[in-house]
């Protein structure tokens, strides 16, 4: 199979369901003539013109809002976000119209809405450089996926597209480079709501998001050098979430270490938690830790953000101090 | 007035039975010998019926207490009363007064504080019955983590030397049965020096007998024969018929021979008593008897007690050899393996011979390797022999087994006429007492041959006959001069076909073709029921 990198697996996801459906629209800041902030979509409004690709004013709620109301009349838009920071900018349109109208309207209209959200620490400081998903796991209606490879971020994007629900598509900005081999079938989906176990074991459960998905596989390598198999879940779609991969894995090994580029309090590691207490209390060997950013803002200045960020040192230490 | 069921007082040595099973519950009505529940002894599980009839009106033991014998179990009430709910369980008989000694752990230190393991740690302890009080902590604050467990766990069935254990995949508690099986055979292994004879067995003559044995009608088992080998052997051999006790021999002279079924639920051993006034036929239907029992569960304590020597035959399980362990207070058991054909050396040829290998363990105490020895041939030779040895006689060895073809033999100064037919062997006899003269016995082939000519005939005919019965008389003194034989048939044709049909049969029935002419043979037909 060939070797792409994730931005370009983005790429082909959305020329393959543009040439697939002439439906999906794609439109944000910068997207059309400058092909994307992060230089995704350049060259797609060549191929698909300036009615399916352009470029919008600075007003996130704006566009946003008028991806809702393309959806609700039967479009497919694909809205880019500079940043997934934004998305508190948006978030009347996101939360309270995305998210909730096909609900409130008893399901009456559907909203095919995908809004592509680059997140994550890059040098960029606290308004650009969040992981915000678990914000919006906690808002209703609303589907999440964070693509931690290549083949995931192309195979998540087009089942996204093809939903009929709104998905926020978290694309880690620190991942646009990584490679990896990706199917070229146009077909090739990876279904929402489904976990990967990207590296079995049995002596502890490591979930890791995004880009804590590279550091955690690092961390776990090292451990297995020290003869501790560590089983890594990508949970790939933190809405709707694989609960039984996590429990059923749990109920195997007994411990449990959540890395995640959100703040603490509340994140996804503190819901994982939550369950486990529901589903999977007998099984639980250790307490649960979490690597997660202490709840501060993620800051601008490199050595502070390499401070807060999840490293895989961290990671490494936290799931060594539950092997004791 | 209310019918109590008490304990059952099942053998000498019972003082208390376990609630085993329920199969009636609270409110039911009961009819006079309906089971009502099994209750289980140290040595048999037993059924209890109901006493009389009328409505269980109250349990008063749970399943799987200990009642003491005469200890109420439930109460029939006969005509509608009521009977108040238990109270508590009230057995009947007292008490005993002596308790028994109790065996008591090192006091564990008292924990104060409360125990901090982990949940799948508590889960897995209860699974594996370890003490969480007992155990420290490795994990996190000191909490016990499932490692700790299994640690524990594995140090309490293999030492302290033990790494993490194995877990059971599910933890079964032994019956009652098994559990005090399990005490006895540790203290026989331990306390019992043992050592074990082990032969091997030419089982032709044993196997020809049991053939010659079951083509006569009988029911006689291989393990029939080998009981009756071991019992002969035992009365020769008194003092492997007996126990060791404190530097003397008690020596039996009842030999209680106990044999090792296989049921469902765990093995048994049912008691042939007094098995030396026992023959052969006596100890086949003993058995026989005991193995059907013990498999339907009917076995009473009784039926268990007082085993003097014991006989496990696993051959049926195709093992071959095995080293037996004694159930003391017994000083000797016998293990019988499969029987297999084997090449043995006879005369300095090899022959292949079905054979069989016993093992004799034997409690050295008591018994030396030369008087064991003597025993463990005895049994040997007394097998080899076909058992015939035992009352001294000569064996002969069987003719080949050929169609109209039989050889007869007598011996001493009777009139008795063994004859023998392949496996098969009967005698005739001058003095009607062991069996039918020659004529009586061609009179009764002459009749066996019309009756399977007349079928015959019918067969070939295709015409359908009911029973028919023949009876053959010749004159009783003198050279035989003239046969009546009276045929009686059932069925639909008329007269004249039936006559045909007889006709037919007397034609084709060969041994009526061997009766001289002069000698005056009448031939009478007539149906069944007719006078």
């Amino acid at each position: 199979m060939r070797t792409i990198t994730y931005a370009q697996g983005i790429k082909e996801a959305l020329v393959e369901e543009m040439r697939r459906d002439p439906t999906v629209i794609l439109y944000g800041e910068d997207v059309a003539n400058f092909g994307g902030i992060f230089r995704i979509t350049s060259g797609l409004k060549e191929e698909f013109g300036e009615e399916r690709v352009f470029d919008t004013p600075i007003s996130e709620n704006a566009f946003v809002g008028a991806g809702v109301g393309a959806a609700l009349t039967g479009l497919r838009p694909v809205v880019e976000l500079q940043f997934a920071d934004f998305l508190f900018t948006a978030g009347d349109e996101i939360v309270l119209k995305a998210g909730m109208w096909r609900y409130a309207h008893g399901g009456a209209y559907r909203v095919p809405l995908v809004v592509r959200c680059p997140s994550g620490a890059a040098g960029v400081g606290p308004e650009h450089g969040q992981c915000p998903e678990a914000f919006f796991m906690h808002a209703p209606g609303l589907k999440i996926v964070s693509p931690s490879n290549p083949a995931d971020a192309k195979g998540l994007l087009k089942a996204a597209i093809r939903d009929d629900n709104p998905v926020l598509y978290f694309e880690h900005k620190l991942l646009y480079a990584a490679k990896g081999e990706v199917p070229e079938d146009a077909d090739y989906l990876v279904p929402l709501g489904k976990a990967a176990v990207v590296r079995p074991g049995d002596a502890l459960t490591l979930v890791a998001i995004s880009a804590m998905v590279p550091k955690a596989l690092a961390a776990a390598d090292r451990l297995a050098k020290e003869g501790h198999h560590i089983e890594v879940i990508d949970p790939r779609s933190l809405c709707p979430f694989d609960r039984p991969a996590i429990v059923e894995s749990v109920k195997k090994t007994g411990k449990i270490v959540v890395a995640e580029e959100s703040y603490r309090t509340l994140g996804v590691g503190a819901e994982i938690g939550a369950l486990l207490m529901e589903e999977a209390l007998e099984y639980l060997d250790r307490p649960l830790r979490r690597v997660a950013i202490p709840d501060v803002p993620v800051p601008t200045a490199a050595v502070l953000e390499k401070f807060v960020i999840p490293s895989e040192e961290k990671i490494y230490q936290t799931c060594r101090e539950l092997l004791s | 007035m209310p019918v109590v069921i008490q304990m059952p007082k099942l053998g000498h040595a019972m003082t208390e039975g376990t609630v085993l099973q329920w199969h009636k519950g609270a409110g039911e009505t009961v009819t006079r010998g309906d089971l009502v529940l099994t209750v289980e002894t140290d040595k048999a599980e037993v059924e209890v019926e109901a006493p009389a009839s009328g409505v269980l009106a109250r349990l008063t033991a749970a399943q799987g207490e200990v009642v003491q014998v005469g200890g109420e179990l439930a109460v029939i009430a006969i005509n509608g009363e009521s009977i108040p709910a238990a109270t508590a369980s009230t057995p009947a008989a007292p008490a005993p007064t002596v308790a028994a000694p109790q065996v008591t752990a090192a006091p564990a230190p008292a924990r104060s504080s409360r125990v901090a393991a982990s949940p799948r740690a508590k889960r897995i302890a209860a699974e594996a019955g370890v003490d969480l009080g007992r155990i420290s902590g490795s994990g996190p604050d000191g909490m016990i983590t499932e490692d700790d467990v299994r640690r524990a766990a594995a140090a309490s069935i293999a030492g302290p030397q033990a790494s993490v254990a194995l877990m059971p995949a599910r933890r079964e508690k032994l019956t009652r049965i098994q559990a005090v099986g399990a005490k006895n055979l540790t203290q026989s292994w331990q306390q019992v020096p043992h050592f074990v004879q082990m032969v091997r067995v030419d089982m032709s003559r044993t196997l020809e007998k049991r053939r010659a044995m079951s083509a006569g009608g009988a029911k006689t088992t291989i393990t029939d024969l080998i009981l009756a080998a071991v019992v002969q052997a035992l009365r020769e051999n008194p003092r492997i018929n007996a126990s060791y006790r404190d530097g003397e021999m008690l020596i039996y002279d009842r030999i209680n021979l106990g044999i090792a079924v296989d049921t469902p639920s765990g093995l048994v051993v049912p008691v042939i008593r007094d098995a030396q006034t026992l023959d052969l036929g006596a100890i086949s239907t003993r058995a026989a008897e005991l193995a059907a029992k013990a498999r339907e569960k009917k076995l009473l304590p009784q039926d268990l007690e007082e085993c003097t020597f014991t006989v496990s035959n696993l051959g049926a399980y195709g093992v071959e050899n095995g080293t037996p362990v004694i159930f003391a207070p017994q000083s000797a058991l016998m293990f019988v393996g499969a029987i297999r054909d084997e090449v043995i050396a006879i005369d300095g040829k090899p022959e292949v011979r079905p054979a069989m290998q016993i093992a004799i363990a034997y409690d050295h105490r008591g018994i030396d390797g030369a008087s064991a020895a003597r025993f463990t041939t005895r049994v040997k030779q007394l097998l080899e022999d076909g058992a015939q040895a035992a009352s001294g006689e000569e064996t002969t060895k069987p003719a080949p087994f050929r169609k109209h073809e039989v050889t007869l033999s007598a011996r001493g100064d009777n009139l008795k006429v063994e004859v023998n037919y392949g496996p098969m062997r009967w005698s005739l006899d001058g003095d009607d007492v062991a069996g039918p003269d020659p004529v009586s016995a061609f009179l009764g082939a002459l009749g066996g041959c019309l009756l399977m000519s007349l079928r015959v005939a019918a067969r070939v005919r295709k015409v359908s006959l009911g029973r028919a019965s023949v009876h053959v008389q010749a004159n009783e003194k003198g050279h035989v001069k003239e046969i009546q034989v009276q045929l009686e048939v059932e069925s639909t044709l008329d007269d004249k076909q039936l006559h045909h049909l007889v006709e037919v049969a007397e034609r084709g029935c060969h041994v009526r073709a061997l009766i001289k002419p002069e000698i005056d043979l009448q031939l009478t037909v007539r149906r069944y029921g007719a006078v």
